[in-house]
């Protein structure tokens, strides 16, 4: 191991570490308890769920599948890193949101005994948990090929592929295989980007399934698909050119993928902007009620302001529009706009998750801090968590491109 | 029905009339609050925390008090009452408690089934809930809240545990001047005369949640 890599993989380690004792403490510490927070006095929902909604709606899989289903070969190359990505972001979305769970403990009784299938909360937990089977196992199929390919070779990443295409029990590499396993990943492909789609639009509606003014809009499910896909080609975008920086390979046909990506960003970002229009004016002006009108001015000229005009329109909206049409065919540029959107989604999910709750402030309740620091912790933790499982899975599995499907 | 009383039906019907009639459809308990009675002396938050075993200090109650004093609202739901330090002119004081939907948004939105009804009241099985917080969300009043030491939500249960062996709820009980009355909305019964008989309101009604507890002499909108 190179010693770069050796500092960053030491320094994601002490960051996930840190972040379990944050869940640690927050669940059985009794140093800082974060319950009293936790009520109807302030915020129920906190950064976890802003971090939750900011991770599963990360739509690189959607897109892949798209793309799949489409027949658009200039995706191609990039599919195994799309799939890998959707299946690390929702399975760290859901360890975040067991973690905001008080009785993180019984996590399981939505699946087992207890469900409620009237509520919307209930539907989310299964089109996720879905959406992630369906994923492993489309990208099981897209990658078994090559796994069994290079479970040929000797070492550690050989025995890996071994175990991961489960060659003992009789697989072989042949082109034919290759083909069908491709038609089956198809196949699945189509049904994870069913349950993505019904996913994320099923969690535009369990915000819009409650009389806070800023979150009851029948607009949430379009526009969280509309989200998912901006974050999802930022993701690609950001995570396709940093890998090719640090391991100085750069594969023309990747980079070819990444400026139909930078497109499809572009697209989404213009849309994003008519949609933050349309929901600011449509829910704050036409004054439909008191609560209405205070959650978006609190939202435009309150306490959010600064992060709603920089953070979420100037950073995530014009400057990533302004860096895509000023450099065309500048993957420096493609990638600053990659990061400056991803930052500014990670606002509007903030933003969107606890102003929507200031109208529950104004009833009496007082204000709490906005942030408590275990829950920064753990946040930070859980990105690094995502970080190193990407890592990791990268370096075991045989990413490379090679066929043509 | 007379002249007199159709004419207070009529009176009754633009505020009332969604609850009366889920109410009548479903037998169950209800409570009413006289607004003009109550006194701000609190002393149903401390007897319900102390029924219920909600912390006293901490400013998160079962039922909590509201005032309007001089066009400003302040919460009581500790032990402390910040009221008997303030020397206003006007207002009033609306104490508030889980309005036990008929049409109950907590109910609907809990994933694990958590939340039911029974004798028309809200209750949470706290060995199911998962604490997820979304009712906290999905209640329009405020009135259910993380438990810091059973790390379940909480709320009022019109005291159950009480009234299903004839008793009171607390907060009934400890009210020194009757603001309070409680019982089965049945023909005949000492709430279903009151609500037959006078002027009543509920709360955010725009919220389609059906209330059980019923307020008198609120003539105001309260947030
Ligand atoms: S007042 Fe709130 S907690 Fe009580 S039943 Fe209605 S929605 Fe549920
Ligand atoms: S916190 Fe408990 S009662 Fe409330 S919705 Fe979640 S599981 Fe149900």
């Amino acid at each position: 191991m190179k010693t770069r890599e050796f500092i960053l993989i030491s320094a994601l380690l002490v960051l996930v570490a840190s972040g379990l004792l944050a869940a640690y403490q927050m669940h059985f510490g009794t140093v800082i308890p974060i319950e009293p927070y936790e009520s109807a006095v302030g915020n129920p929902w906190r950064l976890l769920v802003a971090l939750y909604v900011f991770l599963v709606l990360i739509g690189t899989g959607a897109i892949a599948s798209a793309g799949e289903i489409l027949g658009i070969k200039e995706l191609e190359p990039i599919i195994k890193e799309a799939i890998l990505i959707s299946i690390v972001t929702i399975s760290v979305g859901l360890i975040t949101i067991a973690v905001d769970l008080e009785r993180i403990e019984r996590a399981g009784n939505a699946l087992l005994g207890y469900a409620n299938p009237m509520s919307v909360m209930y539907w989310m937990i299964i089109f996720y948990v879905l959406e992630l089977l369906f994923l492993i196992l489309e990208g099981w199929f897209y990658f078994r090929a090559d796994l069994l390919k290079q479970s040929e070779k000797r070492g550690f990443k050989a025995f890996i592929s071994k175990l991961l295409s489960l060659k003992f029990l009789g697989g072989f590499f042949s082109k034919q295989n290759r083909d069908l396993d491709m038609s089956f990943a198809k196949s699945i492909g189509f049904l994870a980007l069913i349950t993505a789609i019904l996913a994320y639009s099923n969690l535009g509606a369990l915000f819009s399934a409650s009389y806070i003014p800023l979150w009851n809009d029948a607009s949430n499910p379009v526009y969280f698909v509309l989200t998912a896909i901006t974050a999802g080609s930022a993701v690609l975008i950001f995570s396709t050119i940093i890998t090719s920086w640090t391991t100085g390979k750069s594969d023309e046909r990747k980079m070819k993928a990444v400026f139909l990506l930078g497109k499809l960003l572009l697209y989404s970002l213009f849309a994003s902007s008519i949609f933050i229009l349309w929901r600011t004016v449509i829910i704050g002006y036409p004054a439909v009620s008191y609560l209405a009108s205070y959650s978006v001015n609190n939202l435009i000229f309150g306490k959010f302001a600064l992060n709603f005009w920089f953070l979420e329109i100037f950073v995530g909206i014009i400057a990533p529009i302004l860096a895509i049409i000023a450099g065309r065919k500048n993957l420096d540029a493609l990638f600053v706009a990659s990061f400056l959107s991803l930052v500014g989604i990670f606002a509007f999910r903030f933003d969107f998750v606890y102003a929507g709750q200031t109208s529950k402030q104004i009833s009496g309740m007082s204000v709490t801090p906005p942030v408590h620091p275990l829950e920064a912790i753990f946040a930070v933790g859980a990105i690094s968590l995502a970080l190193l499982l990407y890592y990791i899975l990268y370096k075991l599995l045989p990413m490379e491109v090679e066929h043509e499907s | 029905m007379n002249r007199r009383d159709f004419l207070k039906l009529i009176l009754s019907l633009p505020l009332a009339s969604v609850s009366i009639a889920s109410l009548k459809s479903s037998k169950g308990y209800a409570m009413i609050i006289d607004v003009e009675k109550c006194i701000g002396c609190g002393k149903c938050v401390i007897a319900c925390k102390i029924e219920n075993g909600v912390p006293l200090e901490l400013p998160i109650s079962r039922t909590w008090i509201e005032s309007y004093l001089d066009g400003k609202k302040i919460v009581m739901n500790t032990k402390d009452n910040p009221f008997i330090k303030i020397k206003a002119k006007n207002g009033f004081f609306v104490p508030k408690l889980c309005n036990h939907c008929s049409n109950a948004p907590c109910v609907n939105v809990c994933p694990v089934s958590a939340r039911f009804h029974v004798d028309g009241i809200v209750l949470v099985d706290k060995d199911v809930c998962i604490g997820c917080k979304y009712c906290i969300i999905a209640c329009p009043y405020g009135a259910t809240f993380v438990h810091p030491e059973e790390k379940v939500t909480d709320k009022c249960t019109f005291c159950y545990h009480r009234i299903r062996r004839g008793l009171k709820p607390a907060c009934v009980l400890v009210c020194p001047t009757g603001a309070r009355k409680f019982g089965e909305f049945k023909e005949g019964s000492e709430v279903y005369e009151i609500l037959k008989s006078k002027r009543f309101s509920v709360l955010k009604p725009e919220a389609g949640t059906n209330p059980r507890v019923f307020y008198l002499n609120l003539d105001t909108v309260v947030e």
